[in-house]
């Protein structure tokens, strides 16, 4: 970087009160690109006016939450100032007789949860990274979980948004009702694009009522088709589950370490007591005619739960590669069997575990050696798998080494285009996550 | 004449045969089920993608406007060639291209009409799950343009949730897919965006839709209270026992009296309200949940709670909800249907803001409810032959809304602004937010072609719109 404009952030620093951060850049980086300041607004309008400053003086903004997911996107082409969202941390208004909640962006969703739960309701989202992961930072990076196949993402669960824009507004989308066609969804625009058209700065939610009971079906299998069978028909009944993962045997053995081994289904049935027994009735002996060699019913399954739901993040600089792949139903399990023998191939260890009720598989492959100097064909052949099965797959995680000659996000087609004037029109300078987003964007 | 011009450019692509130019021919669309009228300059029927795309190409060439159109149920004006142009009714792409039972999806042309596709997936066992009222005319195009609604959209999400895929011929005439049949397509969600945004952004050509199965059973009730404020406590206990109904739909005692008079539902007429709750889902512990929501029911005063026992008996209890907009007929030459949202727990103050209003105008006012989803039908009743009561009709619809912004709510929940509510926008948004959509717009539609005057209020209006007044229509939910 040069002098004069480490020189010149150095005076905006100190004329606006944001951190200069020498010595603790490290822990600000995206990357391996670091920051030279760190500013923490405690309103969205202060937010705006920090954009309005940043987009006039060229200052490239990294839009941060708690920093759970920095390794999403390609290496930023420049890195200035980090927008922390961690003193925007209110629940600004939960009325329970509307089951909406209206939420400040760093607001982590651990605690959000905490204050629905005194009214029996909750925030039906369950990413990895649910103790610390914010609000804001888990619907621009579209993070979801198990719970996805009953409840959907983050686009089915906001129904308002307040934006912190680069030319200085703050501004509304939608509003707090559940069902609201009153101008453009501008939610949406927003949601999964990792900070690069505006800062969340606000957010409103419906929300659902806590589930009366819930049970957990797990049943393990010697080989993995019977459990695309068991998928197949569970989620054309009524009984359709609330979460149904499949693990291959390395992530069942991540996640359920006490379990026999082989693949494992889980079924997560959650509602009024009568009907969660019909559900789990219902799965159990479907596993069991499909030959599972151990079927459970378990009455609490938190531990295991959690470590489904967590099963894709990573340590800081943990020497990992993690894939989020997407896919119709039906080439979840063709690609999660084939995904293990070219890992093999490319000397990689996987381990797989599969949304499958909703077509999302997660892979974590790490290096049989050290060194991976075959990650980028690693990727190269996994995204061709996934564009065979009609999906396609995107790195959420590596060391920043490997990101080199790594296209994190793979093509976009033909709507790229669109994708840029949509930039261009809420981010005219480039000064949101340069670089990160898919495209080059 | 310039008509000409441009229908000979047209039939050029299209055929004869697909292209209407004659005013004889345009007078009949130049209507939608909203109170505004306009006239295109042309109609095309295009039958594919390419189509379509070559008719907004011509239409770029000669600088026209065009305007994209289902089945015309609209209740905004939405798909009104306000300025003239070609309008492109997508009638006749209506095939149902595929029928993916494996993957849950639908892929279908924009002319299929909403119900065809649960008919068409009933086989096996699967459904579309929005539902507006007009399913069985209106089209799955129009409703991804409206990001429509229905009786069901507390439990199940609207439109927006049960689309994942587009194709769509962008104002340029460039055909793009946005998302697919799998979920979280890398990049802005342009499914989304495009998901209620009127026909403002692109013309649909195609809908990836998401099926889901049926439910095993469903129970509804029909709880009659002495008031409203009693039948919204009951709402809002339902809620707090962590129930959340399928479907809670709410008349006040106008709607009750109107529905009797056509239908004889069998509503007492002197109640203050009557709630239909309805719950779906597996068989099992669904009579016993339906019983404790008819004990929830009873604890907040209702009189008298009747518990469907058979397909017909439920039928009986949705005549008098369904019937009730068309019943407004039998007590009311003409009326206007609001669409209205506001927080659920605001309703009785609203309602109490809403016959202030009508006594202040002089006229009556039906409410009709979504309570579920706190969205609000208003029924003006009025008659057009009396001199001023349009006028009139328009004043209390604008104060309606104005309270609706009051308390923290929409200006529309399924209708769409349209041109009907383009001028109250400002009562949601401020300049800023609308600065920040328009930005939206520009960026699809530079040249501002693509369903234009829409959506955006427009001071000092120059539009050619001649207003005619609403003669029985039964519409919307």
């Amino acid at each position: 970087m040069d002098d004069g404009l480490v020189r010149r952030i150095a005076d905006l620093a100190a004329a606006n009160g944001w951190i200069w951060l020498d010595e603790g850049a490290e822990a600000y980086a995206v990357d391996g690109v670091r920051p030279l300041a760190l500013a923490q607004p405690s309103t969205l309008e202060e937010a705006a006016r920090l954009l309005d400053l940043a987009r006039r003086e060229r200052l490239a903004v990294i839009p941060r939450g708690s920093g759970t997911k920095l390794h999403l996107g390609a290496p930023p082409r420049a890195a200035h100032l980090v927008l922390s969202t961690e003193h925007l941390a209110q629940v600004v208004e939960h009325t329970p007789a509307d089951l909406t909640v209206t939420v400040q962006a760093g607001t982590r969703l651990a605690d959000l949860q905490t204050v629905l739960a005194r009214h029996g309701q909750f925030l039906p989202l369950d990413p990895p990274y649910a103790d610390r992961a914010t609000i804001g930072g888990i619907l621009a990076t579209n993070a979801s979980g198990p719970l996805r196949l009953r409840y959907g993402a983050g686009r089915d669960l906001v129904i308002g948004t307040r934006v912190a824009n680069t030319n200085g507004t703050v501004t509304r989308a939608g509003g707090k009702v559940v069902k609201n066609v009153t101008g453009y969804d501008l939610n949406k625009l927003h949601i999964g694009a990792l900070g690069t058209v505006g800062v969340l700065g606000e957010v409103t939610f419906k929300v659902v009522p806590l589930p009366a009971a819930s049970r957990t079906v797990a049943a393990a299998f010697a080989t993995p088709e019977p459990t695309a069978d068991l998928v197949r028909t569970l989620v054309r009944t009524p009984a359709v589950p609330t979460a149904l993962e499949v693990l291959d045997p390395a992530a069942a053995a991540r996640c359920a370490p006490d379990w026999p081994g082989g693949w494992l289904v889980l079924a997560l049935a959650t509602g009024f007591l009568p009907q969660v027994r019909r559900q789990v009735e219902e799965c159990a002996a479907l596993a069991r005619r499909l030959g599972a060699q151990t079927v459970e019913v378990l009455e609490t399954a938190e531990p295991l739960w959690t470590a489904v739901r967590e099963f894709p993040a990573v340590r800081p600089g943990e020497p990992v590669l993690v894939t989020r792949i997407s896919l119709p139903l039906q080439g979840v399990l063709p690609v999660m069997t084939q995904a293990i023998h070219l890992a093999g191939r490319f000397g990689f260890q996987p381990a797989l575990l599969s949304h499958a009720g909703v077509g999302i598989i997660w892979g974590r492959f790490a290096p049989a050696e050290p060194g991976a100097e075959a990650v980028g064909d690693l990727v190269a052949h996994l995204r061709r798998l996934a564009g065979e099965h009609g999906g396609f797959l995107v790195v959420e995680a590596c060391p920043p080494a490997w990101k080199v000659g790594i296209d994190v996000w793979g093509p976009i087609g033909p709507s790229l285009a669109l994708m840029r004037r949509l930039k261009a029109a809420y981010d005219p300078e480039n000064i949101l996550n340069p670089g990160r987003f898919v495209g080059g964007l | 004449m310039a008509n000409r011009q441009l229908a000979e450019r047209l039939i050029a692509v299209l055929g004869r045969e697909n292209v209407l130019w004659e005013d004889y021919e345009l007078m009949v669309y130049e209507y939608d089920a909203s109170i505004d009228r306009a006239l295109p300059e042309a109609v095309v029927f295009p039958t594919s993608a390419e189509q379509v795309s070559a008719v907004v190409k011509i239409c770029n060439e000669l600088g026209v406007p065009f305007t994209p159109r289902g089945a015309g149920t609209g209740l905004s004006g939405g798909s009104l060639p306000v300025e003239g142009g070609v309008l492109i009714a997508l009638n006749r792409m209506n095939r149902i291209l595929e029928i993916d039972v494996e993957n849950l999806r639908a892929v279908v042309e924009p002319g299929v009409v909403n119900l065809h596709i649960s008919n068409a997936v009933a086989p096996y066992g699967l459904y579309f799950v929005p539902d507006p009222s007009s399913q069985k005319a209106c089209t799955i195009g129009g409703n991804v343009a409206e990001n429509s609604g229905g009786p069901h959209t507390l439990l199940y999400g609207v439109t927006t949730n049960h689309v994942l895929g587009l194709e769509v011929v962008l104002p340029d005439g460039e055909i793009v897919w946005v998302g697919g049949k799998a979920l979280d397509t890398p990049g802005y969600d342009l499914t989304g965006l495009l998901c209620g945004s009127e026909g403002t952004l692109g013309i649909v050509t195609k809908v990836i839709v998401r099926l889901c199965p049926l439910p095993e059973a469903v129970k509804t009730l029909l709880a009659v209270f002495d008031t409203v404020d009693d039948a919204s406590n009951a709402v809002s206990t339902i809620i707090a026992r962590g129930v959340v109904p399928a479907a809670l739909e709410m008349m006040d005692n106008l709607s009750i009296q109107a529905v009797e008079e056509a239908v004889h539902a069998g509503y007492p007429r002197d109640a203050g309200a009557v709630l239909l709750v309805e719950v779906e889902g597996l068989r099992d512990g669904l009579d016993d949940l339906a019983e404790g929501l008819a004990a929830v029911c009873r604890e907040c005063g209702a009189r008298e709670v009747r518990v469907a026992r058979s397909a017909r008996e439920r039928a009986l209890l949705w005549a008098g909800r369904k019937g009730a907009f068309g019943a407004m007929g039998r007590i009311s030459p003409d009326f206007y249907v609001m669409d209205g949202v506001i927080p659920r727990s605001t309703l009785p103050y609203v309602l109490r803001r809403i016959a202030e209003i009508a006594q202040r105008y002089g006229l009556r006012i039906a409410n009709v409810f979504h309570a579920g989803d706190g969205n609000l039908h208003p029924l003006v009743l009025f008659d057009a032959e009396v001199p001023g009561q349009i006028e009139a009709v328009r004043r209390i619809g604008e104060e309606i809304l104005a309270v609706c912004a009051e308390v923290g709510g929409a200006l529309t929940g399924e209708h769409g602004i349209g041109i009907e509510k383009r001028d109250l926008m400002p009562l949601v948004f401020s300049p800023d937010d609308l600065a920040m959509m328009r930005r939206l717009k520009e960026a699809f539609d530079p040249r501002g072609l693509c369903n234009p005057s829409k959506v955006f209020p427009t001071p000092g209006a120059c539009v050619d719109v001649e207003r005619r007044a609403q003669r029985n229509l039964v519409v919307g939910w």
